[in-house]
């Protein structure tokens, strides 16, 4: 059994001291955030804050540090770029991921262009227009630009879904006597429910993180909680900052967690998450 | 050429609780061509995986000759193994495909260049030496899988159902082709089957598994005049059962409920036992004339039949309700004097369904073998 | 409803308009106002004139050369760094998640968190006063603060290059997860019982088979990379910046004339993104007809 045995006990270890990495290596951004929202005090070169204090957390909780508004901005900026985004997205995933048509490559580079061209380089131009129509520095305007990489990204994924999805289904309720609107609901809605929330989530996410944008067009006018934890960075404000990280970051983990769980243990649509 | 020997070879997948592969002993005598036949899920392709050593086996060892090789990895055990689906890599062409064994032996590149041209040769792959496994035909992907296999001049080819990916006619083809393979190379080869007819045409020997475990293990012939327990001789297609008890005082007696069979020595202790007899052993002849000469006569009743050509099969009906197959090779010849002449099948009438014929069951055509104490004759019936 | 194949072209592009308008718009509008606006025409501003100086001015300006030169730099080390883990870290866990749902889900959670997020802890875990210089000062290993590494607000963007191999390491994973997954253990197998040692199962089956997926994803992490923005305004120096700062920069800067050149830069990033996006679509087309024949 020897040869058997004694390469596959180094392989493990090393398999185990990878493992190990990938652990350390996630956790541990999350220390430095964790510890300077806590302390009160924390100078170099101490390994501990000589002062825990819950300051941050108070203050993240009272009006002036002005938390509720942006959160309550960035809730409201992705809720309605999701809104939009959805019900755009799904058709226009359909005709990609189902249907062979003149012109679809065309369309396929057009709706994967934006994915890879950098948005905030595409929104300076058009950031002229949306000052003339007076919709810069409003949240409209915000949502607008949040569109340009989160719409493509929902009709790639709902592309994926569709070219996976086989709409003989769709026939042969129609052939067992469901109506155009009975086959919708009952055949096709659930076919691909589990990939439209999950694109959802993610479009909710991208626009949640999206701070480039909010700030061009939001002009500072527009307060996010990007926007306000970067001045917080700017002002060198160690313990707000990590305060307000783990409040900017808990959404994104909670998605995670619900889209493991829709997708029953497979990865998160690795065909989605590109656009993150 | 090599013998393969396995003894006592044990192996559980983790995580399962029943052995996919239990304490299996076998033997490939060197140059022989091997069957591992059995129903899906009987632990065959495991068995082929664990000679390969692509598993370990938990118990038991594996001999090539007489080197033990149960701890050597399959990289190094020159038993190569093809997959049923072939699996030839997408992303190299056909050289390359043939080439990857030398290459991993770190060959120097004009003798893999020299083996490959060989190979291709050898298989009749002439001009397809650059083609993607993409572009190739069912029939060409499993001959430059076969390539692959042999250009490092394994001691044992293991093939994993090697055939079934392939059309009717094609699958002939490639039979011919493994058969005159090892005639021409110094091989020992495994393979692994579900179907039985194609173990009986290739195999020198047959190893039957159910459950993990060899049935019976020998020349083809054997499973049919000679299986060893009820559920081989049915996997063989055998339906002709009759439950019985076995008495040897004098001649060889089977005592069944429905009479008494005279067979030839069984060589068994006494006790219960099956009688197995082919279709086209049993004799038959119209219910109005002199039943066939010789033992073992019994009355049956004709439940349906099928004209296979020249031949009808008959299903019959003994008195007790025991069902048996019988074949008639001579359908309106000698025995069909009392007939009309045609039924519209073209079959004279004496063996129409219902009509009454007789059965003569010649006692050295009537092979015993052991039935366990569960397999009672109320069940028997039942059954029918 | 007819079958997949013989569907009249009224109905995806029914299906298609409402996005594609949108998309349309925002994308093929933005560039074209940009390639107006860099052109000098910013009839707000009064100007009024076409000219290409813009983009002559922008071109041969060092800070533009210094910039492209540290954003390729950052783009190219992060995307080699996350192939090589990307792909180390999936062959081994190929095994391994199918068993264990929490390692599962600690190897996404960069995927999720946002940028601004990350590069703020690598500054708070990578700067000279930070949590890994107070371990190695606590360890004995440097006497002061100054005798850490210069990571953060480096000329080299270290800290940038790592918080984006943070980031993307689990998308080139799963990706080539995905393809471990598809296509089983059986190649391996195969050229294990053909004599292939670990090592050369690795190189010669596992990688070529995980390419026609992972090059892609290769080219995209590239393209992110190139476009960062808000990791290199935490994490960066002033000069050189980032391409995409640089041009935020002059976009806002006070001296209103410099429009023109964040346009211009503009346009030269969305030309080198636009030739990343042929690639992709290159390679993936490559890839899928070598598969299909």
């Amino acid at each position: 059994m020897d040869e058997w045995r004694a390469p596959r006990d180094r392989i493990r270890a090393m398999h185990t001291v990878v493992i190990a990495g990938i652990v350390i290596a996630v956790l541990l951004p999350a220390i430095p955030l964790v510890i300077w929202s806590l302390s009160g005090g924390w100078w170099f070169p101490r390994l501990l804050p000589e002062q825990w204090s819950l300051r941050s957390w108070r203050y993240l909780a009272s009006p002036a540090s002005r938390v509720a508004e942006a959160t309550r901005n960035s809730v409201i900026i992705a809720l309605a770029t999701t809104a939009v985004s959805v019900p755009l997205g799904v058709p226009a995933g359909r005709a990609l991921g189902l249907y062979r048509f003149r012109g679809k490559r065309f369309a396929e580079a057009l709706v994967f262009a934006p994915l890879i061209v950098p948005a905030l380089a595409v929104i300076m131009g058009v950031q002229v227009v949306l000052i003339r129509a007076g919709i810069s520095a409003t949240l409209g305007g915000v949502v607008v630009a949040h569109l340009l990489p989160a719409l493509p990204y929902m009709v790639m994924v709902m592309r994926a879904v569709f070219s996976a999805y086989d709409p003989e289904y769709e026939q042969q309720a129609r052939s067992l006597g469901a109506s155009r609107w009975e086959t919708l609901l009952h055949v096709t809605v659930p076919a691909v429910l589990p990939g439209v929330v999950t694109g959802a989530l993610f479009v909710f996410l991208i626009s949640w993180s999206q701070y480039a944008l909010t700030l061009l067009v939001g002009g500072g006018r527009i307060i996010t909680l990007p926007v306000l934890l970067f001045a917080f960075v700017t002002a060198g404000d160690h313990a707000m900052t990590g305060a307000v990280s783990l409040l900017f970051l808990a959404p994104a983990l909670l998605i995670l967690v619900v889209s493991a769980r829709m997708l029953g243990g497979r990865s998160a649509g690795v065909s989605g998450l590109e656009g993150v | 050429m090599i013998r393969v020997g396995l003894e006592d070879v044990t192996y559980t997948y983790p995580g399962t609780d029943r052995p996919a592969v239990d304490a299996v002993s076998l033997t490939a005598e060197p140059g022989e061509l091997v069957a591992l036949l059995g129903p899906s899920g009987c632990g065959k392709t495991t068995l082929l995986k664990l000679i390969a050593g692509l598993l370990p086996s938990d118990r038991g060892m594996i001999r090539f000759g007489d080197r033990d090789v149960t701890a050597v990895p399959a990289e190094r055990r020159d038993a190569v193994m093809v997959f049923q689906n072939h699996l030839l890599f997408p992303f190299m062409n056909v050289s390359r495909n043939i080439a990857f064994g030398l290459t991993m032996r770190k060959r120097p590149s004009a003798e893999i260049a020299g083996e490959v041209r060989r190979m291709i040769a050898l298989m009749r792959l002439e001009g397809l030496e650059t083609r993607r496994p993409s572009q190739l035909s069912g029939g060409q992907r499993q001959r430059v899988a076969l390539a692959r296999a042999l250009v490092v001049q394994p001691q044992v080819l293991l093939l994993d159902e090697p055939f079934s990916s392939l059309d009717a006619h094609l699958r002939d083809e490639m039979r011919e082709l493994v058969l005159s393979l090892k005639q021409s190379l110094d091989v020992t080869i495994i393979f692994v089957t579900h179907d039985q007819e194609e173990a009986v045409l290739l195999a020198d020997r047959i190893a039957l598994l159910f459950d993990g475990q060899v049935q019976q293990a020998g020349p083809p012939a054997q499973f049919y005049d000679r299986p060893a327990t009820r559920r081989v001789a049915e996997f063989f297609g055998n339906r002709n059962l009759i439950a019985g008890t076995l008495s040897s005082r004098g001649a060889s007696i089977v005592k069944t409920n429905y009479g008494h069979f005279a067979v030839s020595a069984p060589n068994l202790p006494d006790g219960p036992v099956w009688m197995s007899v082919r279709p086209e052993a049993i004799r038959i002849a119209p219910g109005d004339q002199p039943a066939p000469e010789g033992n073992n006569r019994v009355p049956a009743t004709v439940l349906r039949r099928i004209s296979m050509g020249m031949r009808i099969r008959c299903r019959v009906a003994l008195e007790s309700g025991v069902e048996l197959d019988v074949l008639i090779t001579d359908p309106d010849g000698t025995h069909g004097t009392g007939g009309s002449p045609d039924s519209g099948l073209g079959m004279p009438a004496w063996h129409e369904p219902s009509r009454t014929v007789q059965l003569q069951l010649p006692p050295h055509r009537i092979h015993c073998f052991p039935r366990n104490g569960s397999e009672g004759l109320a069940e028997t019936q039942l059954r029918q | 409803m007819t079958s997949r194949h013989s569907v009249a072209s009224a109905r995806p592009a029914l299906l298609l308009a409402p996005a594609l308008l949108v998309i349309g718009v925002l994308f093929a509008g933005g560039i074209m106002l940009a390639l107006v606006q860099s052109l000098g025409y910013l009839p707000a501003l009064g100007m009024r004139t076409l000219s290409g100086d813009a983009f002559i001015a922008v071109l041969t300006s060092r800070g533009f050369l210094r910039s492209l030169g540290l954003t390729l730099w950052v783009a190219s080390v992060s995307t080699v760094l996350t192939v090589l883990f990307g792909l180390i870290t999936a062959l081994v866990l190929r095994r391994r998640l199918r068993n264990s749902r929490l390692i599962r889900f600690l190897y996404q959670i960069p995927l999720t968190v946002p940028h601004l997020v990350v590069a703020v802890a690598a500054a708070m875990l990578l700067s000279q006063s930070g949590l890994l210089s107070r371990l190695l000062f606590h360890g004995g290993l440097i006497p002061a603060p100054a005798a850490f590494p210069e990571l953060v607000h480096d000329s080299a963007g270290v800290a940038i290059i790592l918080v984006y191999a943070w980031k993307q390491i689990p998308f080139v994973g799963l990706v080539a997860l995905a393809v471990f997954q598809s296509v089983g253990d059986d190649y391996e197998s195969v050229a294990r019982s053909l004599g292939a040692s670990r090592v050369q199962r690795i190189r010669h089956v596992l990688i070529p088979l995980s390419l026609p997926a992972v090059v892609p994803a290769t080219i995209i992490v590239f393209a992110f990379v190139f476009g960062a923005f808000e990791t290199p305004l935490v994490l960066g120096t002033r000069f050189p910046s980032m391409l995409s700062v640089l041009a935020y920069r002059l976009y806002t800067d006070s001296d209103l004339t410099r429009r023109p050149e964040a346009m211009a830069l503009n346009l030269v990033i969305a030309l080198i993104a636009l030739v990343l996006v042929a690639l992709y679509r290159g390679a993936t087309r490559v890839f899928s007809e070598r598969r299909d024949g």
